[in-house]
């Protein structure tokens, strides 16, 4: 393989993979030590060096941030019987029970089966909200609409895959409205679809690092210069 | 108590290098001071690992410079120190000294 295309493969990698680093201005050293009478193949062990360093950080940086809304999270889960047992009734309670013709008596009872734990969810992405205050600082009213909007869709499609998992038959939303789909008979298991809607919520609004990806391509008579 | 970070070893040569090379500070002859000085190569990637952790930190700022041919039309990305990184030198060095005063000579331990 040729010295220039060796460099054009190293760039590449470069900016490929050395995930949300400054990559312009490394890619740029670099290039400029090239140039200066370095090997190609110093070159490649600078690249490799530098996307294995971007990796460990990504890793290292992006875990850290996700680490205490996922405790928080399948914490608040496990509090879920607690809420079912104290409000759950009244939550029940509070609806109207107005009678209504199918199939909207089928929304009042599917309301009446998730009520309490969409509020639950909500009520979890709150107090993490209250508990990390910078957090608020930094919330729009969008992102906590998304926030809340990813919640329930996560919590439908948990709620769905839960179903299929637990070998029903067919999926019918009316299992959701019996009083112990939450609580009883597969309660280990359906802290699944309330943590991973609640960590959806909390992830929309999580601050997001910002990248700036940009790349050039070099030219031809620069790479044969450099060969 | 006042909260404090003192610098790691490879941080401080860092910034004390960005402070030497002054309005030259950028990837490549930041990375080469390094390895003069340490007597051993030093990557630029690492070099880069450290400056985005220290910016991060506060402790120094970078602007975009100008874009040459021989760096396939790259932008240099030059460092300075703030205000907020030379106070952090000054208070490592003031630690590191109370803590070098301590330290034996050879003749002393013999």
């Amino acid at each position: 393989m040729k010295a220039g295309t060796m460099v054009a493969l190293a760039i590449w990698s470069l900016e490929h993979l050395t995930f949300g680093c400054d990559h312009e201005a490394l890619c740029g050293d670099l290039l400029e030590e090239l140039q200066s009478g370095r090997s190609s193949i110093w070159f490649w062990r600078e690249v490799l060096m530098a996307i294995g360093i971007s990796a460990y950080q990504r890793i290292y940086q992006g875990a850290t941030p996700y680490a205490l809304p996922l405790v928080f999270s399948a914490g608040w889960s496990a509090l879920y019987p607690a809420w079912r047992f104290l409000a759950a009734s009244r939550f029940s309670a509070a609806i109207p029970d107005y009678r209504v013709a199918w199939p909207y008596s089928s929304f009042q009872e599917i309301a009446q089966g998730i009520g309490p734990a969409v509020t639950f969810v909500w009520l979890g992405f709150l107090v993490f909200l209250l508990l990390r205050r910078e957090t608020i600082s930094q919330l729009s009213s969008f992102k906590l609409f998304q926030g809340l909007s990813a919640s329930l869709n996560v919590l439908f499609l948990t709620t769905l895959g839960l179903l299929a998992y637990l070998g029903n038959p067919s999926l019918e939303l009316g299992y959701i409205t019996r009083d112990d789909f939450y609580t009883l008979f597969h309660l280990s298991v359906i802290s699944i679809p309330l943590a991973a809607s609640i960590f959806a919520a909390i992830w929309f609004v999580l601050p997001r690092t910002q990248r700036t990806p940009r790349r050039r391509r070099l030219s031809r008579a620069w790479l044969t210069k450099t060969a | 108590m006042a909260e404090h970070s003192y610098l790691g070893e490879f941080e401080l040569m860092i910034l004390l290098t960005i402070l030497r090379l002054g309005d030259e500070a950028y990837g490549v002859p930041l990375s080469r001071e390094l390895s003069l000085s340490r007597g051993r190569r030093v990557s630029v990637g690492s070099v880069y690992a450290a400056l985005d952790r220290l910016e991060s930190k506060g402790l120094i700022a970078s602007s975009l410079g100008e874009a040459t041919p021989e760096r396939g039309g790259r932008a240099k990305r030059y460092f300075r120190l703030t205000e907020q990184g030379l106070r952090s030198i000054h208070e490592t060095r003031s630690v590191l000294s109370k803590l070098w005063k301590s330290l034996p000579t050879p003749e002393e331990l013999a």
